[in-house]
């Protein structure tokens, strides 16, 4: 059977371990197990990053439709992703610091970070910059649904939080909470 | 947070303006939401005429319209939202303009201070004083020279003017040595003593100790 690389209708280029039926399941063998993981770690990035997609839950292995549906399964081959295959390794992601769990205190769905946090404070910082909105406040609206499309479009609010947290603490933004929302101001750092 | 003393401080104004911020935002997710409604009743209404119940497709209609109706005053409510938001940020670069005009002007003022035309006055004067005062220093200096000096001074000169009137003869007329110029000659005797014949000549000479 040929093992190659597939782009599929989104243009995203599968990799040939995709069509590789082993792939799919959990490895007994600890050392293979985890090489495994480490390709699907890449690979839902990658595809994350790709279509813009924040979230991952386990039961999206689970729903044909959903925006995972060509990641994890392989109709071809017809092989799927296990959600207990897929619970591991989104612990293996959470432990490797590239995602988190969202909301916390449960394993079931995480927020993924194909840009950490800190990347993402920098993005928002130069988007605010270039875009002439230093020292106005802005909504979180105003963020992730902008009258442009921006790079961060769609941000989901706890990740868009951590990255203002981030600014914050380097003095370049500034929260603003009232009663019924919140809001934040960035500026240049004054050095 | 706020330990930061470079982030400015959040004044109530701040408050007003995210809070009308927020609104315009509910306003425009709401928006969002009666243009989802108004999809789906359109395509109910697509449906049920499909299905050739006309009624049931004319109430869908309706209701599509009243939610249309809707999303009209919340458009005029949206702009007022808007431009109150747009006008309060708008008064307040005009006051961080007039805060930077006052600010400009106590600089100028200081600037001022220190500058009066007295104190001008005063220093031009000295200055032309200085520049006198430089003046005779350098007269002094160069009249300092002996008689004697002064003496071998205009020998010298005599002597570099009675070389070139030579060349220049010596190169109009054929052959004609300029033998007695060397050595130290008192001025009028030598002028005389060039052998060149003619009082024009010697005359053009004595000219030209004068012209230097």
């Amino acid at each position: 059977m040929a093992l190659s690389t597939q782009t599929i209708t989104t243009g995203f280029l599968l990799p040939s371990i995709h069509s590789a039926p082993p792939f799919f399941t959990q490895q007994p063998n600890p050392s293979t197990q985890s090489i495994a993981t480490e390709q699907w770690v890449r690979l839902i990035l990658t595809y994350a990053r790709h279509r813009k997609l924040f979230v991952l839950r386990v039961e999206d292995t689970e729903t044909g439709g959903s925006d995972w549906g060509e990641i994890l399964r392989n109709e071809r081959i017809n092989r799927k992703v296990l959600p207990s295959h897929l619970s591991s390794i989104l612990e293996a992601m959470v432990a490797k610091n590239v995602a988190a769990y969202d909301p916390p205190k449960q394993t079931r769905s995480v927020l993924l970070y194909w840009r950490l946090p800190e990347e993402w404070a920098d993005v928002l910082h130069e988007w605010a910059t270039s875009t002439g909105q230093l020292n106005t406040i802005l909504t979180f609206y105003d963020i992730t649904d902008p009258p442009i499309e921006s790079p961060l479009s769609n941000i989901p609010v706890p990740l868009l939080r951590k990255a203002i947290a981030i600014l914050v603490k380097s003095g370049r933004a500034q929260s603003i909470g009232v009663a019924d929302g919140e809001g934040v101001r960035f500026f240049t750092p004054s050095r | 947070m706020g330990g930061n003393q470079s982030t400015p401080k959040i004044t109530p104004q701040d408050r007003a303006i995210l809070d009308l911020k927020l609104q315009r935002d509910k306003l425009r997710q709401y928006q969002k939401k009666i243009q989802v409604v108004l999809d789906r009743e359109h395509a109910i209404a697509k449906a049920h005429i499909s299905t050739g119940q006309k009624d049931r497709a004319i109430i869908a209609l309706r209701r599509r319209k009243y939610q249309q109706g809707l999303l009209l005053k919340t458009d005029g409510q949206l702009e007022n939202l808007e431009q109150l938001v747009s006008t309060i940020e708008f008064s307040l670069v005009e006051v961080s303009v007039l805060h930077g005009l006052k600010q400009g002007n106590e600089v100028l003022k200081e600037i001022h201070r220190e500058m009066n035309v007295e104190s001008v006055e005063k220093l031009l004067e000295e200055t032309t004083e200085a520049r006198e005062y430089q003046r005779e220093i350098g007269e002094m200096l160069s009249n300092n020279l002996t008689l004697d000096e002064e003496d071998a001074v205009q020998r010298e000169l005599l002597q570099l003017q009675a070389d070139i009137v030579c060349t220049h003869i010596s190169k109009a007329r054929q052959p004609l040595t300029c033998t007695l110029l060397g050595g130290a000659v008192s001025s009028s005797a030598r002028v005389t003593r060039c052998p060149v014949g003619g009082a024009s000549h010697i005359a053009f000479t004595r000219f030209a100790v004068h012209s230097q």
